[in-house]
């Protein structure tokens, strides 16, 4: 019973440890990235005694320019809604790695440790209810700043989460139809196998149009370019505009950790988790050749990280898709999720079903 | 440690019940009912019904009440506006309905302390989606996709209103 509860705040420790982590090197890295693309140096000013390794002490210099900023509240404004929101924000990103597994079950000492926080029989729902509920952080924030700017920052954020969580659930359905299962444990398991007995089945195998569709829907929620029509720096400046100090950086830290969340999400559902292809439990397995056996610790070493290179790229790649696009316009936004994204979900789903009834 | 959970749950769901209706703000009355529905679902998930919970989330908390939040949000709540109403008839009416609920509650309550409770086996699949789904789509059919054809109704009904202009 002790150690049970030791080993899952260890997990929580390990798995929070490494997303807040990230996300505060993800903070440094946009910047840096941004700078690489156009031609820039970028980031890399902030230094201690005389050492800067390429600007990596910005993230903490940050942190203690927005902690020691003075904390401001609108005088109109709702005081106990203005604080809440940005603590929001940081929950329902963060709860969402609850569920997502980022190893195959650790066999330790005559115990079976699963590599999960929880691995809750409702799995994937569990990160579309709580990732919905980041939509209450936006529109409070907006609501209580009592800013014409800010509360049409969180209008434009609501018609856009809304829309676009359609989209989302319905891309999922596909994945769970494919693995028949709607546990994530499940579902990564299942990308285990083999189709024809040499292409990993992943979910991007499974279901192309559905991993387009979920990264399109999954950034949208993100609300970052080209989708981030709630902010709209060079327009209304967004929703956050009369936030100072940290509760600013908790804003900002959201939505990096959101990027980190999406990243997982993805790689879970539709890149294998933690899957190494032709690295089964026994070791590196190459069908119908030879099998090179491998400690069991060294392989859940590969696996989770594995999990975590492939969290690590899809990051990346959301900051590239970031710095290369321009914005949507709001018409255009709209009429890309409804009468584009919705259809071709619901195309996808009657297709996922035929292939699974003829094969 | 269950019962300990449960009532959590349960004072927490009375309590923002009861702030519903006695915040003078209509955002503070909002954000209160949220917080009863999670409680509500925080006990479908003690109750081994986790799907309920989720669906309980996922619909009424992330749905219905972005609705509702839409609404407090675009319109400014003025003082003019309870002048607007007799009080007499708000008394008249409050009153009316808080009998007929203390009614109920003292008939439900006097009908389950005369029950013995029955210790009855949960099944292991008891509440899962598995379970749930297969008694929806074979039991339960036709009232399901009769509420599949309201609800297209009413999706047809909104665009129509909503106004195609040409």
């Amino acid at each position: 019973m002790c150690l049970d509860v030791i080993i899952t705040l260890l997990k929580i420790a390990i798995v929070f440890g490494f997303v807040l982590n990230v996300a505060a090197i993800l903070s440094w890295a946009e910047r840096k990235q941004s700078a690489v693309m156009q031609d820039r140096i970028g980031a890399n000013r902030a230094d201690v005694l005389g050492f800067r390794i390429f600007g990596l002490f910005h993230p903490i210099a940050d942190t203690i320019k927005m902690l020691t900023k003075e904390d401001w509240v609108p005088p109109a404004g709702d005081a106990f809604i203005h604080t809440l929101a940005p603590f929001l924000a940081l929950f329902t990103a963060l709860v969402v790695f609850a569920v997502i597994p980022f190893g195959d079950t650790l066999h330790i000492a005559g115990r079976d440790i699963p590599l999960q926080i929880a691995d809750l029989n409702v799995g994937i729902l569990f990160i579309v209810a709580f990732g919905g509920l980041g939509f209450y952080s936006v529109v409070l924030a907006g609501w209580s700043s009592e800013n014409k700017y800010s509360l049409l920052g969180s209008i434009r954020a609501a018609a856009q989460l809304i829309s676009y969580e359609l989209a989302l659930g319905l891309s999922i359905v596909g994945v769970v139809m494919a693995y028949g299962s709607i546990e994530l444990d499940d579902i990564v398991r299942g990308q285990g196998q083999y189709v024809l007995g040499v292409i990993p089945y992943w979910g991007i195998v499974a279901q192309p149009l559905g991993f387009i569709l979920f990264f399109t829907a999954a950034m949208a929620e993100t609300k970052r370019v080209p989708f981030d029509l709630p902010e709209s720096e060079s327009e209304i400046i967004g929703y956050f505009t009369e936030y100072s100090g940290m509760k600013f950086g908790a804003f900002w830290m959201g939505e990096f950790i959101e990027v980190i969340s999406v990243a997982g999400v993805v790689t879970a559902l539709y890149f294998g988790g933690w899957q190494i292809p032709f690295l089964s439990n026994q070791g590196i397995f190459i069908p119908g050749l030879f099998t090179i056996p491998l400690p069991h610790l060294l392989v859940v070493l590969l696996q989770v990280s594995a999990f975590g290179l492939k969290v690590l790229f899809f990051c990346w790649f959301m900051l590239l898709v970031r710095w290369t696009l321009p914005r949507f316009r709001y018409d255009q936004l709209m009429a890309f999720g409804w009468k584009f994204m919705v259809p071709l979900a619901l195309v996808n789903i009657v297709v996922t079903g035929l292939i699974k009834y003829v094969f | 440690m269950e019962n300990l959970f449960f009532y959590i749950a349960a004072i927490l769901a009375v309590a923002s019940a009861g702030s519903v209706i006695l915040q003078r703000k209509v955002m503070y009355s909002v954000l209160s009912l949220i917080v009863t529905l999670l409680a509500v679902a925080w006990m479908y998930a003690m109750l081994s019904a986790p799907f309920l919970a989720v669906v309980q989330v996922i619909l009424y908390v992330g749905a219905i009440m972005v609705l509702f939040l839409f609404v407090v949000m675009m319109l400014k709540y003025e003082k003019t506006e309870i002048q607007r109403f007799r009080p007499g008839l708000l008394w008249c009416t409050g009153l009316l309905v808080a009998v007929f609920f203390l009614m109920k509650l003292i008939y439900v309550v006097n009908r389950a302390s005369s029950l013995t409770p029955k210790v009855a086996t949960v099944p292991p699949d008891f509440g899962s989606i598995k379970s749930l789904g297969g008694v929806l789509y074979t039991q339960y059919l036709l009232p399901v996709e009769l509420t599949g054809i309201l609800l297209l109704v009413a999706v047809v009904g909104v665009a129509l209103l909503s106004g195609i202009k040409k």
